[in-house]
């Protein structure tokens, strides 16, 4: 039972600790000297990426441009995806948002609209959309009243930052061609903001240093140990893929679960065991030894060397040569409790009787013989 | 009959006349059945004296007490002839050694001439005096007791003369509750053990001494019994063991404790029950262990765990 417990707790311990290592993985972490395993990120797509969510002036970047661009985000895409799956759905948000600017106004609100992936959101943009892809009036109002709703449920955490860049891109687009010039500015920010927080992520993912900070170092290009500031920890032990907390939970409890239960199953196995290893194989060899030994002595005598030898061997409460009959009835009595113990309890008394009584009776014999018998089916 | 005597050991454990005395009462009963004497070894004060009248009353026998001190003669204690003016000659004067149970009170403090005539008294169970030959009355049984801490002014037992004590009972001072019990109830106590009446007749006692020679003692129980007393010889930390006399105290003893249990036969667990009492006065020790602190208790205990019962 004892070593159950040890082996589960050390088994819940693993799954606990693994689990926790598995969360530290956002944790950037790099000791000076040491070369960094990163993506690499060129600064000028990111200044690229900056200036496209800043203004509209399209004509500025060329298609082959708005290309290199996407190719970029992809690659950093793909490569986050197997570690940070968060910034990998932002970084898709992004690429469907660069994705429309090689395309017609229309055409780009539709795909945006689109590739949003929550379905309230697209519910609450259903309207303002329809009503501008037809030439419906659309005021500044609707447009205001939905931004803000759009930033609200971003800030409860209801989007991510991919669903929300598209929408405020479909909202941004609207405005810009209604001519609802502050409007337009107030949510091309808040656009930008958030692409910013998604550069951020892109290269806390490469550095510790904020964006904020950018400014001062240069972005794709390796940093030098000087300019790193304190001592991180280097990573140990392999990446492993974060699971969400309940299900963690879940994994923990139904593998304690089945632990247990085939625990239970694996001692209730050997418990039979046991017993078919006593009742037909030690007994039989105890029988053949001790006859010899007992040679001359009553059955009932006989048969109560042969029951300490049936609780030796079960409950491995040894005898001891200087113990008398009474002493290990006593100890008995102190390890075991229930049936057994009567029974072992009324064969010391008949062999006490037997061997230093000298009583010779038949009845005692046969007495005996019960009591040995309903303690192999006891044991 | 053990059915009465185990009423004698229940009266007196369930009086609770003497508090935590259980075992003594037993040891001193099983010494009466086996006619032998007994040496009660304690400080003052922890119930020699009213454990050995208490028996005596509950077994209607005669009980007689002597205060030991140097200067008491061997007369004192046996009796002499005195001129009688009435009838013109001298008449025998029995004395206090003329009882069933007779408590001597430290033995130690006699000299040694009185000690020997008292101790063959014990041993012959008759005395003579000027070439008459008095037989003691059946059953007779010694209860000496001594103070082990004592060593000015007293004469220690010789080896050999200690050999003549069936059994050596060490009582010692009762635990904290039953102190306080004893300080509690004191006075009913007193008044409790001179009250007692008898549950035995002397004629049950004689019987009963004749019945236990007819316990059962399986060889077995012999050979066990032998083997304890060789190991005493053969133990590292004594320097004279146990004496065949000490084996057959060992046997009578045993026989005497089954029968107070109930049972017409012994079983090795009389032998250890008694073990202690009958050999511990027995064994001499080398004194280099002595000095270390081991006692022949503890030589007597290490030897019961060594040596083998009877199997099967």
């Amino acid at each position: 039972m004892k070593t159950a417990i040890l082996a589960l707790t050390i088994f819940l311990s693993m799954t606990i600790f693994l689990d926790i290592y598995a969360q530290q993985q956002s944790i950037s972490r790099h000791t000076p000297g040491f070369p960094y395993n990163q993506i690499e990120i060129d600064k000028e797509i990111l200044d690229m990426l900056l200036n496209i969510t800043s203004n509209m002036n399209m004509s500025v970047f060329s298609e082959a441009d708005i290309n290199e661009l996407y190719r970029s985000i992809d690659n950093i895409s793909k490569g986050v995806k197997d570690i940070d799956i968060g910034l990998y759905e932002d970084l898709e948000g992004l690429k469907s948002l660069i994705n429309t600017y090689n395309l017609s106004e229309l055409e780009a609100i539709d795909k945006l609209y689109k590739d949003i992936e929550n379905e309230d959101l697209r519910n609450i943009l259903k309207d303002v959309v329809s009503s501008y892809r037809v030439d419906r009036y659309v005021s500044s109002n609707d447009i205001e009243n939905l931004y803000r709703v759009v930033i609200e449920m971003y800030r409860r955490g209801l989007l991510d930052k991919g669903d929300v860049l598209k929408a405020l891109e479909i909202l941004f687009r609207i405005s810009n061609n209604l001519n609802y010039g502050g409007l337009t500015d107030k949510i091309g920010i808040e656009r930008v903001n958030i692409v910013k927080e998604i550069i951020d992520r892109v290269i806390d993912f490469q550095n510790p240093m904020r964006y904020s900070n950018v400014a001062e170092i240069s972005i794709g290009e390796e940093i030098r140990e000087s300019s790193v500031k304190g001592f991180n920890i280097p990573l140990l032990y392999p990446i492993l893929p974060s699971l969400d907390y309940l299900k963690d939970i879940a994994v923990i409890v139904g593998i304690a679960m089945l632990a247990i239960v085939t625990a239970i199953s694996m001692h209730r196995l050997w418990r039979y065991i046991e017993k078919l290893i006593i009742r037909y194989i030690a007994l039989r060899n105890m029988s053949k030894a001790l006859n010899r030994y007992v040679d001359g002595f009553r059955k009932s005598v006989v048969n109560y060397w042969l029951a300490i030898e049936f609780i030796e061997k079960r409950y491995g409460l040894v005898k001891g040569v200087w113990m008398t009959h009474r002493e290990y009835l006593d100890r008995v009595r102190k390890s075991i409790a229930g049936n057994v113990v009567d029974l072992f309890s009324r064969l010391t008394m008949i062999y006490e009787v037997a061997r230093f009584g000298g009583v010779e009776d038949e009845s005692l014999d046969r007495e005996s013989e019960y009591i040995l018998k309903s303690l192999g089916e006891e044991i | 009959m053990p059915l009465a005597i185990g009423n004698v050991v229940n009266s007196l454990i369930n009086s609770g006349f003497l508090i935590e005395k259980d075992f003594e009462i037993r040891l001193i009963l099983t010494s009466i059945l086996a006619r032998g004497h007994i040496l009660l070894e304690g400080v003052p004060g922890v119930a020699k004296t009213s454990m050995a009248k208490a028996i005596a009353k509950l077994l209607g026998l005669e009980f007689k007490r002597i205060q030991m001190t140097p200067d008491l003669l061997p007369m004192d204690i046996i009796g002499f002839y005195m001129y009688d003016q009435k009838i013109g000659g001298f008449v025998f004067k029995k004395g206090p050694i003329f009882t069933n149970i007779l408590l001597v009170d430290e033995i130690n403090r006699a000299s040694p001439r009185t000690q020997s005539a008292l101790l063959e008294a014990m041993q012959e169970r008759q005395v003579t005096v000027e070439g008459v030959t008095y037989r003691l009355e059946e059953p007779f049984i010694v209860i000496a007791t001594q103070n082990p801490i004592e060593m000015e002014g007293v004469f220690p037992l010789p080896e050999a003369q200690l050999d003549r004590f069936l059994l050596k009972i060490v009582t010692g001072y009762p635990s904290t509750k039953g102190f306080k019990e004893l300080i509690k109830y004191i006075d009913r106590i007193e008044v409790g053990i001179e009250e007692l009446k008898p549950v035995l007749s002397k004629e049950d006692i004689l019987k009963a001494i004749d019945e236990v020679k007819s316990v059962r003692v399986d060889d077995s129980v012999i050979d066990y019994i032998a083997s304890i007393v060789e190991a005493t010889r053969s133990h590292p930390a004594v320097k004279l063991g146990a004496s065949p006399r000490a084996g057959i105290a060992l046997l009578r003893v045993a026989r005497a404790w089954a029968y107070i249990d109930g049972r017409g036969y012994v079983i090795p667990d009389d032998v250890k029950a008694v073990a202690r009492a009958v050999l511990n006065h027995r064994i001499i020790l080398r004194p280099e262990y002595e000095v270390e602190g081991v006692t022949a208790e503890k030589v007597i205990d290490d030897i019961l765990v060594k040596v083998a019962v009877p199997k099967p």
